[in-house]
C-alpha cells in the first residue's frame, strides 16, 4: 500500500512552477523526511498529497485515508484537548479517544485549553487529533520546528510506534540530523523535484549537501549516523 | 454541568420570557392584555433568536471575535433601503414597501460581499469591505434623514435605534419562517462549522469545502440579520453578546452553539423589549426603543466577559 505522486507539476496562479514533473512515494510503514532548502517546494508537495492544491498536471495515486498537519494550526477559539481530538475522531470509524490519550500520554490533559499547553504538549495533542482519524497515510509540516531537542526526540520516537504499527509518515523537515537518526527513507527536493531519495547514508551525502548549500556545511559520522554541522571556514 | 440540561434549562427559561413578557407591567391578570401584547412578545423572541445565530456565524466564519451581524454592512444597506420608505412615504405604494425594499439592498449587498469574499478576498478583507460599505450606507442614511420632511423624524429616529412595535404576527411569521430555513440550512453544516473554527488548511484536508461553507453561512447570517432589521430596525449587541457570553459554559461545538444562542438571544431580547416597555421615566411610560435597552445591557456585559477573559489569560 503506498502514496504515490505521479510526475507532478504545480505552480500558483500567474507564477513559476514549483514542482515539475516531480515523482514521489511513501510506503505503509515508513518513516519518511522530505528534506531541502528553504522554498523547495517541500510543503506544496505534502499539500498536494493532501488534496489542498491541485496540481497543474500529474496525479495522486490513493484511494486510502490521508491525514495533514500543517506546520501552523491557528484555532479562532479556545478549544479543550479533549475537543481538539474529538473533532480528528468524527472522521475515524471507531477511534477510541480515551486509549488513543492514554498512548501519547496525554491523558492528564483532557480538560486542559488548547492555549495553556507548552510547545511539546500542544504538538502531541495536535499529533493526536490527526491520528484520531484513523489514517493510511499521515503528513506532517515541520512538527518539530518549535520543539526543544527532547521534546523533538520524544516526538520521533512516538511516531516511529506508529509506524510499526503500518501507519505512513511523510515528515517535511529542516534539521538533518534528526532525519538522519530517524528516516526509514529521506527524498531531497530541490530543483522543482526529488533530486534523491533512498537511504540516509545513500541520501545525506557530501556531495549532495554541497550541491544545495554551497560550502557553507559538511557530513560527519557518528555512531553510525551521519552528522550534518557548519564548515569549517 | 452537562450540555444537554444546560440547553433544557435556556430553552425553559427562553418560552417563560416569551410567555410571561406580556404581563409585565399588568396591574391585574388578563387575558385580553396578554392576547394584545403576546405579537410583540413573539416578534422580539424571534428577532433574539435570529440576530444571536446571526452574530455566532459570522463570528465563526470571519474568525474575529468582534464580528457581528453588522460588520458585514448588509444591515446597514437594509436599514438603508427601509428608511427611504419611511422617510417618503410616496415611496411606499404597499405597506411592506420599507421591508421589500431594505431586503432588496441587503440582499444586493450580501451578493456583492459573498461574491468577493469567496474569489479574491480573505477574512480580513471581508471585514474590511463590509466596514467600508458600512460607511457608505451610514452616510447614505444621513443624506435621507436631512432630506426627509421634519415631521417624519420621531418616527424614523424611533426606527433606527432599533424598535419592536407590532399589533399582528405578520413579522414574527416573516421572521420565524426566514428563521427556521436559515437555521435548518446552517445545522446541516454544523460539524463543518467546527473544523473550520478548529483550523481552514485542517478542515480543507478533512473534507470541509470552505467556499461552499463561507457562501452558505454568509448567506445565512446575513439573510437572518435582513430579516430582522427590515421588521425591526437595527438592534444593537445581541449578535456580538449573546456567543461570547455562552462559550464558556456550551464551549465551541456548533451542535450546541447554534441552539444556546437562538434560546439566550431570543429570551433577552423578549425580555429587554419588556424593560423598555415598563420603564417608567420620570413617572410615567417612556417605551424607549429596544435598541438602547439592549446596547445598556449588553455593553456592559461584554466589558465583562471580556475584562473576566483577560484575567483567565493573565494568570
Amino acid at each position: 500500500m503506498s502514496l504515490r505522486a505521479n510526475h507532478l507539476c504545480f505552480a500558483y496562479p500567474g507564477e513559476k512552477l514549483i514542482l515539475d514533473n516531480l515523482c514521489f512515494e511513501l510506503v505503509g510503514g515508513e518513516l519518511h523526511f522530505v528534506v531541502g532548502a528553504n522554498g523547495s517546494g517541500k510543503s506544496t508537495l505534502l499539500q498536494c498529497l493532501s488534496r489542498l492544491l491541485s496540481p497543474a498536471s500529474g496525479s495522486i495515486d490513493s484511494a486510502t485515508r490521508v491525514a495533514y498537519l500543517p506546520q501552523t494550526v491557528s484555532p479562532s477559539q479556545d478549544f479543550s484537548v479533549w475537543q481538539v481530538i474529538e473533532l480528528g475522531a468524527r472522521l475515524g470509524a471507531d477511534c477510541d479517544i480515551d486509549k488513543l490519550m492514554l498512548q501519547l500520554n496525554i491523558d492528564h490533559l483532557a480538560s486542559r485549553r488548547l492555549s495553556q499547553l507548552s510547545g511539546g504538549e500542544r504538538q502531541r495533542v495536535l499529533i493526536a487529533s490527526v491520528l484520531a482519524e484513523q489514517p493510511e497515510f499521515l503528513l506532517l509540516d515541520e512538527p518539530s520546528s518549535s520543539l526543544d531537542i527532547h521534546h523533538q526526540v520524544e516526538l520521533f520516537e512516538l511516531l516511529k510506534t506508529f509506524c510499526a504499527d503500518g501507519l505512513g509518515i511523510a515528515v517535511v523537515c529542516h534539521d538533518w540530523n534528526i532525519a538522519s537518526r530517524y528516516a526509514d527513507r529521506i527524498s531531497i527536493v530541490h530543483d522543482k523535484k526529488i533530486m534523491q531519495s533512498g537511504k540516509s547514508q545513500d541520501v545525506i551525502t557530501a556531495s549532495n549537501l554541497q550541491h544545495i548549500f554551497g560550502n557553507t556545511v559538511s557530513v560527519s559520522q557518528l555512531n553510525n549516523f551521519q552528522v550534518v554541522v557548519p564548515a569549517h571556514e | 454541568m452537562n450540555k444537554s440540561i444546560l440547553l433544557l434549562a435556556l430553552a425553559v427559561l427562553s418560552a417563560a420570557a416569551w410567555w410571561l413578557a406580556p404581563y409585565f407591567g399588568v396591574a391585574e391578570y388578563s387575558a385580553q392584555i396578554h392576547s394584545l401584547r403576546l405579537p410583540r412578545a413573539t416578534l422580539a423572541w424571534f428577532s433574539g433568536g435570529a440576530l444571536a445565530v446571526s452574530g455566532l456565524l459570522m463570528q465563526t466564519l470571519l474568525r474575529n471575535d468582534l464580528a457581528t451581524p453588522f460588520t458585514l454592512g448588509v444591515a446597514s444597506s437594509a436599514s438603508f433601503g427601509a428608511f427611504i420608505c419611511f422617510a417618503f412615504p410616496a415611496l411606499a405604494t404597499t405597506i411592506w414597501a420599507p421591508q421589500l425594499l431594505g431586503f432588496i439592498c441587503a440582499i444586493s449587498t450580501l451578493l456583492f460581499i459573498i461574491k468577493l469574499g469567496t474569489t479574491r478576498l480573505g477574512y480580513s478583507g471581508i471585514l474590511l469591505v463590509g466596514i467600508t460599505i458600512n460607511f457608505v450606507f451610514g452616510a447614505a442614511l444621513m443624506i435621507v434623514r436631512h432630506l426627509a420632511p421634519p415631521y417624519r423624524m420621531t418616527k424614523l429616529e424611533h426606527w433606527l435605534m432599533g424598535s419592536i412595535e407590532t399589533s399582528d404576527f405578520d413579522s414574527s411569521i416573516t421572521i420565524g419562517v426566514i428563521s427556521l430555513l436559515c437555521l435548518s440550512l446552517i445545522w446541516s453544516k454544523r460539524h463543518d462549522l467546527d473544523q473550520f473554527s478548529f483550523d481552514v488548511a485542517v478542515a480543507r484536508a478533512r473534507g470541509v469545502n470552505v467556499a461552499k461553507l463561507l457562501t452558505v453561512g454568509l448567506a445565512t447570517s446575513g439573510l437572518l440579520c435582513t430579516a430582522v432589521v427590515t421588521q425591526c430596525g437595527p438592534i444593537a449587541f445581541i449578535g456580538l453578546v449573546v456567543p461570547h457570553a455562552l462559550r464558556p459554559f456550551i464551549g465551541n461545538s456548533h451542535r450546541h452553539m447554534i441552539p444556546a444562542c437562538w434560546l439566550l438571544g431570543s429570551g433577552f431580547l423578549a425580555l429587554a423589549d419588556t424593560l423598555s416597555r415598563s420603564l417608567l421615566i420620570l413617572g410615567r411610560s417612556s417605551d424607549i426603543p429596544v435598541g438602547i435597552i439592549t446596547a445598556l445591557i449588553g455593553g456592559p456585559a461584554f466589558l465583562f466577559i471580556v475584562l473576566r477573559k483577560s484575567t483567565k489569560y493573565s494568570h
